[in-house]
């Protein structure tokens, strides 16, 4: 597993500074959580890291490559960094078998045998064994979520990104989401989660990051940020989620 | 419709413990339970008239039918006439549908090319400094064939057809006078090329609007995994668009063969015209002329509107496209002017 | 700029606010005017380099001039048929319209038939066969030629009417069976009768997301009156061939001119109908559920 170096990352939207000069460390199969109030910008900077959105400015690095250097291959950045996103986004034309092998036969050019059992092999592996052949559509929103993790996890990539991976979903499938990110956790696998689930963040996270208004606030263990709070607005905003 | 039992909701116990299916199972999934699927949809009337089943469309036909049939009893109209003169409507009408269906296919290929640059403004971009040259290059020749696109767009979309046709008609008129060509001659010609020209222009908007209504959430998802933008282009936006813009390009076909009536004004010899000459002025039968008119444009039109929205209803894939395909017209198939009941 | 002059809010005492621009200044920093003032510019800019290029030779310019005044006698012509064409069928297509979203069988099913017939029919065939098939109807009566001529025209333009109320009637109903079941839940969850939430919960909503619908069908029927020259109708199309038939005896390629300007014409047309449209959209545009336009 890598690890994950931003620094000094800013952009903006037309006139909206989104991103005002982050600086981030995830260190090797550490998961580092990313909590704050909506619009300040967390969804961004998870983009950035995997190039869906290119950076103004600032340097983002994966083990030792600049990965905004403009002679990368934004796709192979995006193949060793796997993401999930919020509203799932699986293809829904395809089948769940289809939506996990789609990337590895025509991005990594795998044959096909070999891409169903690899497809086979994650969609056991988050528990939907059975769904192989349903279209999205059909599944609960849990299960669609986890059809997402198995395709990032198909492409066997070096870190893991999760946008709110749970917001969407009702309380009962949160859990299997969650129990599917814990296990990946303990796994190794180098993951940024921005979330709103504070329980996860206390029992997964090695790290936890307070981002408010494009920029980190405060940084630390779980317990330093949850319970010991530094900054008036981190306290702030712990009362109004913790309750 | 029963559910699928292996769909809806099972909460997360449904992992490990439930039986697997074999892997190579056939892929084919029986029609799924669309009421299932959306939550809170809106009342929808059970109307004879549509397509909802088999058995209301033939009440429908045989309603129709028996109308058709009264009205000539009671003497409105000559039913013997009409009859006899049916076949000779087949051949205008052949070439009504030739002109149609030429026009159209070969307009698809334009207009796939013009909806893809219509689909892409050329925008700003802050980043462009951390991009490579040729990248940053591209605005050049971007910029023109944009504004070509959406110049002939607005053209073709903004003016009548008639105005269309006789500018055509002229400029060919005028410069190729004898020009003569598998049959057909000048008028004939400058008559498909307006038409190809103008179907062209409708089907760019059509395809315009179905590629820029694919969730740009699935582009991501592709994005993410390490697709490139052509593969994303070809296995997820396009096999999207084209099931997104089947009902728009088959009601363009129906206004295409409707437009077709208009190059009667040149001298060409297609269905309206035969029913106006031929029947109206030389047999002095103007409510036959018109009863035979509409006989042939309900049974084509009306016909494939209905089998197209039955298709398009029953063989969907789930969650792909709108609950209810003439109401909930994705925003740019609406901007397209294209809505899936509109032609 | 701002030397000399007098603090904002004291030049005139009945401001409201302290700091908000006033009167004279504020017209002339409006918002609304780039739109207005680029549109015509590029109007006056196209008019300009048209007319250069006639100067050039590309094209007679005075013989193109020539064309103005009868074309647009044509012009005023198409623009009361356009009236009296969208208003007939914007009210018969939201009869038919909402008729077919009732739950009597009967209304539902006649709507659909005439739907399904005028929306199949070419409107040319039904202009020119109304006119024949009214004059025809009309010769055993007592009405003078010319007043049988007279009601053959707007026949024509009747027909034309319903062609569009047809489509129009689908926009409609479209537009009310898209607002959700849970409105009317909702309407009569508080204790307003059926009857009346239709007008004042449905109806608006339905409006509202009809409207850009509704202005691309009012285009597309703009564009069908140029048929109406088939009866004798002398709107731009009529006027346009008629000076098409001395054209070509001047000037050989004199008729594509008066075609382009005749296309200039209609665009103006549809131009000004749809800028309405739009004005009305933004009277009844609700903040954070916008359609964008192209």
């Amino acid at each position: 597993m890598s690890e994950i170096r931003v620094r000094g990352l800013k952009k903006n939207f037309g006139k909206l500074e989104v991103l005002r000069g982050v600086d981030l460390d995830i260190g090797s199969g550490k998961v580092l959580c990313i909590v704050g109030p909506s619009g300040s910008g967390k969804s961004t900077l998870l983009r950035c890291i995997n190039l869906l959105v290119m950076p103004d400015e600032g340097e983002i690095y994966l083990d030792s490559v600049a990965l905004t250097n403009p002679h990368l291959r934004p796709e192979w950045v995006r193949q060793q960094i796997g993401m999930v996103f919020q509203s799932f986004n699986l293809f829904t034309h395809l089948t769940v078998k289809k939506n996990v092998m789609l990337a590895l036969r025509h991005a990594k050019k795998i044959d096909r045998a070999a891409a169903e059992k690899t497809a086979v092999y994650q969609l056991t592996r988050v528990g939907l064994a059975d769904k192989m052949e349903a279209y999205p559509a059909q599944l609960s929103g849990g299960q669609q979520q986890r059809v997402a993790i198995a395709r990032a996890l198909a492409m066997d990539p070096k870190a893991m990104l999760f946008d709110e991976p749970t917001s969407a979903l009702d309380p009962e499938s949160i859990h299997e989401v969650l129990a599917v990110m814990g296990r990946l956790a303990e796994e190794g696998m180098t993951m940024a989660v921005v979330t709103h689930e504070m329980g996860f963040a206390k029992e997964v996270a090695d790290r936890v990051v307070f981002f408010d208004g494009g920029r980190v606030l405060e940084e630390g263990s779980p317990t330093e940020i949850f319970d010991r709070a530094g900054h008036e607005r981190t306290q702030a905003f712990m009362q109004k989620i913790l309750r | 419709m029963a559910g699928n039992p292996e769909s809806g909701s099972e909460g997360g116990a449904s992992s490990a413990g439930s039986p697997a299916l074999p892997l190579a199972s056939g892929p084919k999934q029986p029609p799924p339970d669309l009421s299932a699927l959306q939550p809170g949809r809106v009342r929808e009337p059970r109307n004879w008239a549509s397509v909802s089943s088999p058995l209301y469309l033939g009440i429908g036909v045989a309603c129709a039918i028996g109308f058709f049939f009264l009205l000539g009893a009671a003497g409105v109209y000559s039913l013997s006439f009409i009859i006899r003169t049916l076949p000779q409507g087949v051949g205008p009408c052949e070439l009504s549908l030739e002109f149609t269906t030429f026009t159209f296919l070969l307009g698809f290929v334009g207009a796939v090319g013009l909806g893809m640059v219509r689909a892409h403004p050329p925008q700003r971009d802050p980043t462009a400094s951390r991009k490579r040259l040729r990248t940053r290059l591209s605005w050049l020749w971007r910029w023109p064939l944009y504004g070509f696109a959406s110049g002939y767009v607005a053209a073709v979309r903004g003016t009548p057809f008639l105005v269309q046709l006789f500018i055509v008609y002229f400029a060919i008129i005028f410069t190729f006078p004898r020009f003569a060509f598998l049959g057909w001659d000048a008028a004939y010609w400058a008559g498909f090329f307006a038409l190809l020209i103008n179907t062209t222009g409708y089907q760019a908007e059509a395809i315009r609007g179905g590629l820029q209504s694919v969730d740009v959430g699935q582009i991501d998802g592709a994005k993410a995994v390490g697709m490139s933008r052509l593969q994303t282009f070809a296995r997820i936006t396009l096999p999207q668009t084209l099931r997104l813009i089947t009902l728009p390009l088959t009601n363009e076909w129906i206004s295409n063969f409707k437009t077709a009536t208009i190059l009667s004004v040149i001298g060409i010899f297609e269905l309206f015209d035969w029913s106006r000459t031929d029947i109206a002025l030389t047999d002095a039968r103007p409510i036959e002329a018109f009863v035979l008119l509409t006989i042939f444009y309900l049974v084509v039109n009306v016909t494939l509107s209905r089998v197209m929205t039955y298709v398009e209803k029953t063989r969907r894939i789930p969650g792909l496209g709108s609950p209810i395909p003439e109401v909930g017209t994705s925003k740019s198939l609406l901007e397209a002017g294209i809505g899936a009941g509109h032609y | 700029m701002t030397g000399g002059l007098p603090p904002n809010g004291t030049l005139s005492p009945a401001s409201p606010e302290p700091g908000r621009v006033t009167g004279f200044r504020r017209l002339l920093t409006w918002r609304a005017w780039s739109p207005v003032v680029y549109g015509i510019a590029a109007t006056v800019g196209g008019i300009l380099f048209l007319i250069e290029l006639g100067n050039l030779g590309v094209y007679r310019l005075s013989f193109a001039l020539d064309q103005v005044n009868p074309l647009l006698g044509g012009f005023y012509t198409s623009l009361e048929v356009v009236a009296v064409i969208l208003s007939l069928g914007f009210g018969l297509g939201f009869v038919v319209g909402w008729a077919r979203t009732t739950r009597f069988l009967i209304l539902r099913g006649l709507g659909s038939v005439f739907v399904d017939f005028f929306r199949s029919m070419p409107p040319i065939a039904l202009i020119v066969f109304a006119a024949l098939i009214g004059g025809i109807e009309l010769k055993g009566s007592n009405l003078n030629p010319y007043q049988i001529h007279n009601i053959t025209l707007w026949l024509g333009v009747l027909v034309l009417g319903f062609h569009t109320a047809a489509y129009q009637a689908e926009i409609v109903r479209a537009g009310i069976l898209s607002v959700p079941a849970g409105q009317t839940d909702a309407s009569d969850a508080v204790g307003i009768s059926r009857i009346r939430s239709m007008f004042v919960v449905v109806l608006p909503q339905a409006f509202r997301v009809s409207l850009p619908a509704l202005g691309n069908e009012f285009s597309s029927s703009i564009k069908d009156t140029s048929l109406l020259y088939t009866i004798g109708w002398v709107e731009i199309s009529g006027a346009a061939l008629i000076q098409t038939s001395f054209a070509y005896t001047v000037y050989l390629y004199g008729s594509l001119v008066i075609w382009f300007e005749a296309a200039f014409l209609y665009f103006v047309i549809t131009y000004l109908v749809t800028r309405s449209v739009r004005g009305i959209e933004d009277l009844f545009k609700v903040p954070g559920l916008e359609v964008a336009h192209t």
